[in-house]
């Protein structure tokens, strides 16, 4: 691995640093022997850096030691997905202010048509103002600053503490946009502004909207919590560079990653990806199908020739559209925690349902009483239930997980628990291969030229076998 | 049905993971279509479907999750027109038929169908087939939606059902008067390779299952599936209660002549047994607005999919169904008469039936959606004499349910497409669009919303410009559940210059050579969705929040949900429960409604 330049004399680790829904995992390379360690602690949800940090503590390493750490961070994607952003307001072209919640007139699923969709932002913060930029590029109508001032000031009392400026055709001429963004500077109480022809100068109103107020929405979090670690870092004696992963793979600085925290939407399992890339080809392997399987998730991407395919968008939830180069990955619902269950016409089914890592399986105790993917594992003796993985829980409840494959699954099939336990893996394990075949074929590769390599969480027990 | 009986013992976990692996094949057909096709219907809106059908009956036994929603019904009738071919002259392995008749095989020309048979040790043990939409088929009008047409000659060529392929080799002559019979030859010559792939695929895909498995097995897990979704119909289905319930709705007119066409169903439940009884609905017509029998069949599984959404996808869905169709119905057209248009038609039958549903199982009622699929055309000449044609199909909301509100601004029941960004249509045509935007009060009032429909509005750039439209929608509101309200109408009106007044359709949701001058626009207001169940019953808060967010108006929130806004601007909470009891009197006193 090349290392990072850093000017300090004593700069001796690199430190890479995946914080995950469950575990924050370490890894960490001592440049002087090359030396490497990895190290696993439970993940500190509500603020990630103490996790990091203690993980750092952990390893008896001197932080004025550290020359990078490269941070795979799932905050922004977290937010995304919980809905815990902060109150946003848009200011957009008058007549277009319903663009964010119209989308691109599609539906959740295909069928029932009994889907809902909740914008980010309301539609009595999304604002319009007098402006026009035409396909050409010509400005039709100069921007109404009167209209701005207005709209700020209602945006303000609302208690908005983001805010997004995304206007029609914005990509063709952004000379609107930027006079709006001065004018919005001038009277704006914080430095939380988002502008579309910044974050995304491509075509496609709804798209670049989306991924604007997407950003908008995970600013002042991000700048928090970036704000946070540095500190917390900082107190320790860190002195050296502190990278944060995008989901194309690459790694920007923090001042970046607070002003388009959009870019990190998927930056833990991109980091992942690349992990795979590095040590397949070290393996002389340039065709790899990656799987993560996480506690909730089943991530499969591809690396075709050496390359990791990126995708030019994705929807974090049905709507929520991000259009950013990232990792192209297809996740299906059969991670660990995935819930297994009979439908109507008595059919196993695993997913798309997960009990996650909280309260998450029934053999963690923690409150769920449906059978899971871990569970059906536990029993049939894939995981050791005194010794569970990153020191969260002591021990993990094999009665309970019986008791719950046994009323749920066992019963209604008519079969053992071992029977329901191991038709639960076949299951999942059927539903995991059908999404590794549907990546490299909607990608044009023949699966039949690739390697799988899986890591993650769970993956350990479920796909050893 | 297959050799095998369900009779036989499946094992539960063998059955689960059998059933993956199948619907994985037909997934894997989708994705390889959607991803080699040339034209955009296919590859971006995904307008296309893939399946496995039963050898002797051609009924389906497993359906892709991606493909279109209509086409899962329509197959087993394009498959079933080759099974009679096949009674006197049986295929051979490798052979693939081919064609598009919208009367047997159901929808419109533009579908075309490619039908093959997977042989094992000499024997068909089941059929795969594949179904896209292609650009264009030839007829009186590029891309095939011809509002006037009174033959379905004027819409397209016709193809029977041909051999594209015997005993594995193209035949190149039939693919000749294909491609002679397109305006996009090559489109449609890159479409058919895809679908050619697709098929290719499956037929890999299943042989490797059956060798996999076994024969036997296979055909036991394709009997029990179908069982299944049977037996779970049944169950629902005698959960209702017996009885009779009807519900008519009203096509605006057929585009030709300005009459009301009613769609009109008679359900009656026995035990397990529902029979969906149209005989009350329109004669055949003149204009595009016919569908064929297949296509009808095909409307009552998308409505009933979607009523009784976890039931397995496979022909089991409409085995305790009955449906009573006349001859020279509306929806049991023959040929001749056009059919252009069936997509209005087929929305009517699934909105009559989530009707009639709403009456006697309200909890698993949806209210209808929006119920038309609005396409509007815009067409000129560059100022360097190339010509442009902007062409797409609209929103509208969907309809409120026992669960929540309707979504705003979805797409139709019967399609998974997209909407095309304002900007790339305005990249692309001497256009801007003027408005984009929900349509207040356009959902119907309920305990649950309907969603919103929308406005567009679009204005002219280039010197000049014609316009056609059809839509539907224009005199007969969507309906909702219960005491919940219609939607609001479809409305579509235009100006022919920026200063002219606004004109309307004679035919209300059709019409043809409209001209626009330059700054002349038209404008479309789509409809919402109908609501669900008393709007008095709708919580206050949730009332007075639609009002803020401006999804209904004022007098909407007093009139129809009994909200009353004291002076200084609040919802006052006493006179609104006041109110809504004195509406709830008067409700009982008067008539009717």
């Amino acid at each position: 691995m090349s290392v990072m330049s850093h000017s300090e004399e004593n700069a001796r680790y690199v430190i890479g640093v995946d914080v995950g829904g469950t575990f924050t995992d370490l890894f960490i390379l001592d440049q002087e022997t090359g030396e490497v360690v990895t190290g696993k602690v439970p993940s500190t949800i509500d603020d990630q850096s103490r996790g990091l940090v203690e993980g750092i503590l952990r390893e008896r390493v001197a932080f004025s030691e550290i020359a990078t750490i490269v941070h795979g961070t799932t905050v922004g994607t977290n937010a995304l997905l919980e809905r815990r952003g902060s109150k946003t307001g848009l200011i957009t072209t008058a007549g277009f202010e319903d663009v964010l919640e119209m989308r691109r007139r599609d539906r959740p699923q295909t069928w029932g048509l009994r889907g809902s969709y909740q914008p980010v932002i309301e539609r009595d913060l999304r604002l319009g103002v007098r402006e026009r930029t035409l396909a050409s590029g010509e400005i039709e109508t100069i921007l109404n600053e009167a209209d701005v001032i207005t709209a700020l000031k209602r945006l303000q009392d609302a208690g908005c503490d983001s805010l997004c400026i995304a206007f029609i055709n914005a990509y063709a001429n952004p000379a609107n946009e930027l006079a709006a963004k001065d004018c919005v500077r001038a009277h704006w109480h914080n430095d939380h502004i988002t502008v579309s022809c910044d974050i995304l100068p491509e075509i496609r109103e709804f798209e670049r909207v989306s991924t604007s107020v997407l950003n908008a929405y995970l600013q002042p979090k991000m700048a928090h919590y970036l704000g946070q670690l540095k500190d917390r870092l900082g107190d320790k004696g860190f002195a050296g560079d502190l990278l944060i992963v995008q989901s194309n793979g690459g790694v920007m600085d923090v001042a970046s990653a607070g002003s388009q925290p959009i870019r990190t939407a998927l930056s833990g399992p991109a980091a992942g990806v690349m992990a795979a890339k590095f040590i397949g080809k070290s393996a002389g392997f340039e065709n790899i199908i990656t799987c993560d399987m996480g506690g909730t998730s089943f991530d499969v991407s591809l690396i075709a020739e050496g390359q990791s395919s990126l995708a030019a968008q994705a929807s974090i939830d049905f709507g929520m559209v991000v259009r950013s180069p990232m990792i192209e990955m297809t996740t299906i619902g059969a991670g660990g925690g995935s819930i297994a269950w009979i439908d109507k016409a008595g059919i196993l089914q695993i997913g798309p349902r997960s009990a996650g890592s909280n309260p998450g399986p029934v053999c963690y105790g923690l409150g769920n009483d449906e059978p899971t993917v871990t569970d059906a594992n536990l029993l049939m003796g894939r995981i050791n239930a005194n010794r569970p993985i990153g020191g969260k829980l002591s021990h993990l409840d094999v009665d309970a997980a019986r008791a719950s494959i046994r009323t749920k699954i066992a019963a209604p099939l008519g079969i053992s628990d071992l029977e329901a336990a191991e038709a639960i893996i076949q299951v999942a394990n059927a539903k995991m291969a059908g999404a590794i075949r549907i990546v490299s074929i909607e990608r044009g590769h023949d699966p039949e030229k690739f390697v799988a390599m899986p890591f993650g969480e769970v993956v350990r027990c479920t796909l050893a076998r | 049905m297959s050799k095998a009986s369900a009779s036989q013992e499946v094992s539960p976990v063998l059955l689960a993971v059998l059933r993956g692996r199948l619907e994985q094949i037909a997934d894997e057909m989708d994705a390889t279509l959607f991803r080699s096709a040339f034209n955009p219907i296919i590859a971006e809106a995904h307008d296309a479907s893939h399946g496995l059908y039963d050898a002797e009956t051609g009924d389906t036994l497993v359906q892709g999750k991606e493909g279109l929603p209509v086409f899962v019904g329509v197959m087993a009738f394009a498959v079933k027109l080759v099974i009679n071919l096949a009674k006197d002259a049986p295929p051979d392995e490798g052979d693939v038929y081919i064609f598009n008749d919208p009367y047997e095989g159901g929808t419109h020309l533009s579908d075309f169908k490619l039908v093959r048979p997977i042989f094992r040790e000499g024997k068909i043990f089941c059929w795969l087939a594949s179904v896209g939409h292609w650009h264009d088929v030839g007829g009186n009008v590029p891309g095939n939606y011809n509002p006037v047409a009174t033959e379905s000659f004027a819409e397209g060529v016709h193809i029977p059902p041909v051999k594209l392929f015997r005993k594995g080799v193209l035949q190149t002559d039939i693919l000749e008067i294909l491609k002679t019979n397109s305006r996009l030859p090559l489109s449609i010559y890159g479409d058919l390779n895809a679908q050619i792939s697709a098929l290719n695929l499956g037929v890999t895909r299943l042989n490797d299952l059956l060798d996999d498995y076994g024969d036997q097995t296979v055909a036991t897990v394709f009997a029990e599936l179908r069982l299944r979704a049977h037996s779970q119909m049944q169950h629902y289905i005698s959960e209702m209660p017996d009885g009779s319930v009807s519900a008519t709705d009203y096509l605006d007119n057929d585009g030709i002549v300005d009459r009301p066409l009613p769609i009109a169903v008679d359900v009656r439940v026995e035990g397990a047994k529902m029979t969906l009884d149209f005989t009350r609905s329109a004669s055949s017509v003149a204009g595009p607005v016919n569908i064929s029998r297949s296509t009808a069949v095909a409307a009552c599984y998308v409505a009933l999919k979607h009523l009784f959404s976890d039931v397995p996808a496979n022909a089991g869905v409409l085995d305790p169904i009955d449906i009573i169709i006349p001859k020279d119905s509306l929806l049991s057209a023959e040929r001749p008469r056009p059919v252009g248009g069936y997509t209005e038609t087929i929305l009517r039958i699934i909105d009559v039936i989530f009707a009639a549903v709403g009456k006697i199982d309200p909890d698993r009622a949806l209210a209808n959606a929006y119920g038309t699929i609005n396409a509007l055309s815009l067409a000129g000449y560059r100022p360097d004499g190339r010509r442009w044609v902007m062409f797409s199909f609209f929103g509208g909301g969907h309809g409120g349910h026992s669960e929540g509100d309707g979504l705003n601004h979805g797409n139709a029941p019967i399609s998974m497409a997209t909407i095309p960004p304002l900007e790339i249509l305005e990249a692309a045509y001497p256009i801007a669009f003027r408005q984009w935007a929900l349509r207040s009060d356009s959902g119907g009032a309920g305990q649950y919303r309907g969603g919103l429909g929308a406005t567009y509005e679009i204005e002219v750039l280039g010197d000049e410009a014609d316009g056609f439209f059809f839509g539907e929608r224009g005199r007969h509101a969507p309906q909702g559940v219960g005491l919940a309200t219609q939607a609001a109408c479809n409305q579509f009106s235009w100006k022919s210059t920026q200063d002219s007044t606004a004109e309307r359709p004679e035919m209300v949701s059709k019409k043809v050579g409209i001209r626009l001058a330059k700054g002349g626009s038209v404008t479309l207001e789509t409809p919402g969705g109908g609501g669900y169940g008393d709007p008095l019953e709708r919580p206050i808060q949730t009332v007075s929040n639609d009002l803020r967010l401006g999804y209904i108006s004022v007098q909407c929130a007093h009139d129809t949900y009994g909200l009353v806004i004291a002076q200084d601007g609040r919802v006052d909470e006493e006179a609104t429960e006041r109110r809504r009891m004195s509406l709830r009197e008067q409700r009982a006193e008067g008539p009717q409604t």
